[in-house]
């Protein structure tokens, strides 16, 4: 048996945590070994010695205050994010730490780049129809009064065939 | 392991009394909680003491441990001792609030070389002066001081489990799940532990044999 594991044997059974099979060859090596003897007596020196720290006390009220915590939550509204199980509460690491704050951000700056594109878009667009659509159509939204009045195609098209927008056509060149 | 015996083990928790108190904090019995905080408050403030060193941080902490089981009181389920389940959620708390306190020392103390866990230069004085003196006796005081200096030269894990074992008098099995270990990883730890507390304190072991024990 390795040094490590008679010192685990030991240990375990001075806080009594030795089957009876293994907790008789401990005491066998008590009987057998000065230097087990000795062993025990150190570590059940110093583990005695930490009966002189200072016992605690909880100060005048602490349980007054805790039970006065206790009302005051329940009489507010749960926040939703409230972790109600500490027993199953892991501490987070400093890796999973770092990679929230970079999520977060990341999120943030996808965020912020979605509605930028949306802006601009709606910006540039109206109704869905691009921009070059609007400048193309342009002559006829400068004329939709007038076309609205018309109110029959047939009629425009007679219009358009007797040459009167010509003059518009050629406007330009003048 | 027979069902029977299954069945026998999982209600052996229900005869422990803070289990049943737990049972009636479950059914919003105000008073039961009561009860409970009036029985674990100085145990609880006694652990967060060692570990912090600091008694205000230490009521703090206990309060909020209480705080989180009377919030987790309707979905409780006996399933260990309640002392178990409570130091479990003190863990929890003590190993956040040494995290923190480690990164705000690591801001505040860069350069030097001190760990997160490393004596306070005016422990180092003590140290050094207290390590004059082992060939004379030391009065209580000063051997108070060199235990809880001893103490704090084990990591957190081995200084938990030697608490719990020592203050709590739990079983290794109670102690692994208290602090999300295996047994055989409580045995090493604690091994380990009593181990590193014996070559600080074996320079004070003359003399000492009638001041330790109660």
């Amino acid at each position: 048996m390795s040094s490590d594991k008679k010192k685990e044997e030991l240990v375990a059974y001075l806080d009594g945590e030795l089957p009876d099979e293994a907790a008789s060859r401990v005491e066998k090596s008590l009987v057998d070994d000065a230097a087990v003897r000795r062993d025990v007596e150190q570590l059940t020196k110093t583990f005695d010695l930490l009966d002189l720290l200072p016992a605690s006390q909880a100060s005048d009220g602490f349980a007054e205050k805790t039970l006065t915590a206790i009302r005051t939550q329940s009489s507010e509204p749960k926040p939703e994010s409230t972790k109600d199980d500490a027993s199953v509460e892991k501490p987070q690491s400093n890796y999973s730490l770092r990679a929230t704050v970079w999520g977060i951000r990341a999120a943030a700056f996808l965020g912020l780049l979605f509605v930028a594109t949306t802006a601009f878009n709606g910006a540039f667009k109206q109704n869905g129809e691009p921009i070059d659509e609007l400048l193309t159509e342009l002559p006829v939204i400068q004329r939709l009064d007038e076309y609205q009045e018309v109110d029959n195609v047939q009629f425009l098209k007679a219009l358009s065939e007797s040459g009167l927008f010509d003059e518009r056509d050629k406007a330009p060149q003048d | 392991m027979s069902s029977a015996t299954h069945q026998i083990d999982q209600n052996a928790w229900l005869r422990d009394p803070d289990v049943q108190r737990m049972l009636r904090v479950r059914d919003d019995d105000e008073a039961a909680f009561g009860e409970l905080v009036e029985a674990y408050q100085n145990r609880l403030i006694g652990i967060f003491t060692h570990v912090l060193h600091d008694s205000a941080a230490a009521e703090d902490l206990a309060q909020e441990a209480f705080l989180r089981v009377y919030r987790a009181r309707h979905r409780y389920q006996p399933t260990a001792k309640f002392a178990t389940w409570l130091f479990r959620i003190a863990n929890n708390l003590a190993t956040n609030r040494l995290r923190s306190l480690s990164r705000r020392k690591e801001v505040s103390m860069k350069g030097t070389d001190s760990g997160p866990m490393g004596a306070r230069p005016e422990e180092n004085l003590a140290t050094e002066k207290s390590a004059l003196m082992p060939a004379r006796q030391l009065d209580n005081q000063e051997m108070r001081e060199v235990v809880r200096q001893s103490l704090d030269t084990l990591n957190d894990r081995q200084r938990m489990a030697l608490l719990l074992n020592k203050f709590e008098h739990m079983s290794y099995a109670d102690i692994a799940a208290s602090m999300d270990l295996t047994v055989q990883a409580v045995k090493s730890l604690l091994t380990r532990a009593r181990e590193n507390l014996r070559l600080q304190l074996e320079p004070y072991l003359t003399g000492s044999s009638d001041r330790g024990s109660k």
